[in-house]
């Protein structure tokens, strides 16, 4: 590689490269020692990716006039589309739910995580016992005046040990949930925040609202964009911290969603009509597999595998 | 209460995405394993990449559904990379902002936003450059073949493609600042 050619030229011509032709065994080692040279190598290279893949889709591309060809080639196979590329896709996919993707730079800023599947439980040096769900993270900090929890994602369960001079704070987003001695959850996931009190009280505050104060068998929850807290009677149990899904006339589509949390897998349901039907159920969340196998057998839905995908189906 | 539509097609639309992003997934994983240096992040990004196929399909006709899955994989792992270039150079321990952290939750419009950035600069190449790269990556055409075609020298062919991309890399890396 020329050393005076700009990143993204060098980026360019193992992009022209590496496509035209495989590479050799020498010229793969060289690509890979300059990607590793410096995390703006591998920004440029991904730049290029991008640009390439862009410029596949691009009806303008396709549509180019180029000096005119002799003869007409197939494609080769690196930029063949699918067979199935411009037959309609009408179908009917219920996404269960949103983007998850393991945040390694987020469990790393973390004081406590767990893996999808995985749970844990610990009591902190105040007493409080901390129970994290699967695939959840928390910054800890126990100060002289107050004590404070940052759930970075998923879902925590807390036995707040009483101390009246040190409030304990959870906080999830913009969402704050205050105690001084008692038991709630808080659930941190694609819609929202959910705080339920199982337990005494619980001061709950969405960014700048008044707050709410939540006692024993109620439930707040903050949507993304809602500016208040919605308070309502507690749905969701924690059977979670004993390790059961448990669950009564729930639609599929949320039961489904509560496992995909403890799956690696994702879990898609193929068809929409199946979404409403009421499922009532006790799963066990520590081979959450076998929970969905059961699940879809009762359903007398069928599960097919891909990679890392579940599709639950007729 | 409506007739009974003809719900035929749908299994056999969702079979198709299914299998296209099932035929990928290793190549995929090692796509971005070069690109990310991390197996597991390489699996995780292949799998939200296909997830994203998926729920894109359901709304409409993805065009060129392969390309769509390896450039969101490849804007997925672009924003990892300057996650990990911006928490290598700050301070770990401060209040750094993950509030309202959707990942890449604008994925469709920005795939459709480099599409129309890469198009645009399509105009803004030399006609011989645009050539070569069209050749090349549109039509599937090797170096060696744009090289007999256009009766250039084998390196001219590599030089014009190196810079064609460079120029459309760099519309693309004008996004990074907002």
């Amino acid at each position: 590689m020329n050393s005076t050619e700009s990143l993204l030229q060098q980026a360019a011509r193992w992009h022209a490269i590496a496509s035209g032709r495989d590479l050799s065994a020498d010229e793969t080692r060289s690509l890979d020692q300059w990607l590793a040279q410096n995390p703006r190598h591998r920004l440029a290279y991904a730049d290029v990716c991008a640009a390439a893949f862009a410029l596949e889709q691009s009806r303008a591309a396709a549509e180019a006039v180029v000096a005119p060809a002799a003869t007409a080639r197939a494609p080769r196979t690196w930029l063949r589309w699918s067979a199935a590329a411009g037959a309609p896709l009408l179908l009917a996919l219920a996404l269960l739910v949103g983007p998850r993707i393991a945040p390694g730079w987020q469990n790393w800023n973390s004081d406590l995580y767990t893996e999808i599947g995985k749970s844990q439980s610990q009591t902190l040096a105040d007493g409080s016992v901390l129970e994290l769900d699967t695939d959840s993270a928390v910054r800890v900090r126990l100060g002289s005046d107050r004590r404070d929890i940052e759930l970075l994602r998923g879902r925590l369960a807390i036995a707040v040990a009483k101390d009246p001079t040190r409030p304990l704070h959870v906080r999830a987003g913009r969402v704050d949930a205050m105690a001084v001695g008692t038991r709630f959850v808080v659930d941190r996931n694609e819609a929202g925040t959910e705080v339920g009190v199982h337990e005494g009280i619980v001061r709950v505050t969405a960014g700048d609202a008044a707050p709410v104060e939540l006692t024993a068998g109620q439930q707040a929850f903050v949507g993304h964009d809602e500016p208040a807290a919605r308070v309502g009677a507690l749905s969701s149990n924690d059977g979670w911290t004993r390790g059961v899904l448990s669950v009564e006339q729930v639609p599929l589509a949320k039961v489904l969603a509560e496992l995909d949390r403890y799956l690696p897998e994702r879990i898609v349901l193929a068809d929409d009509a199946h979404a409403a039907m009421p499922i009532t159920a006790t799963l066990p969340l520590d081979d959450p597999a076998a929970a969905l196998r059961a699940l879809a057998q009762t359903s007398q839905l069928s599960l097919r595998h891909i990679p890392r995908v579940a599709y639950v189906m007729r | 209460m409506s007739s009974i539509s003809p719900r035929a097609a749908p299994d056999a639309e969702s079979q198709a995405i299914a299998e296209l992003y099932a035929s990928c997934y290793g190549e995929l994983v090692a796509y971005l394993r070069r690109l990310c240096a991390d197996h597991g992040q390489a699996e995780d990004l292949a799998q939200e990449a296909g997830m994203r196929l998926i729920s894109q399909a359901r709304r409409e006709t993805v065009e060129k559904p392969r390309a769509f899955l390896f450039h969101v994989a490849t804007n997925l792992a672009r924003d990892q990379l300057r996650r990990r270039m911006v928490s290598d150079s700050h301070a770990v321990d401060g209040d750094f902002d993950d509030n309202g952290f959707a990942p890449g939750a604008d994925h469709i419009a920005t795939v459709q936003e480099d599409v129309a950035r890469v198009s645009a600069a399509l105009n803004t190449l030399t006609p011989r450059a645009r050539d070569v790269l069209v050749l090349a990556r549109i039509h599937g055409h090797t170096q060696k073949e744009i090289a007999d075609r256009l009766n250039l020298q084998p390196k001219t062919v590599e030089n014009h493609l190196t810079r064609a991309l460079a120029q459309l890399g760099a519309a693309l890396g004008g996004r990074r600042r907002q």
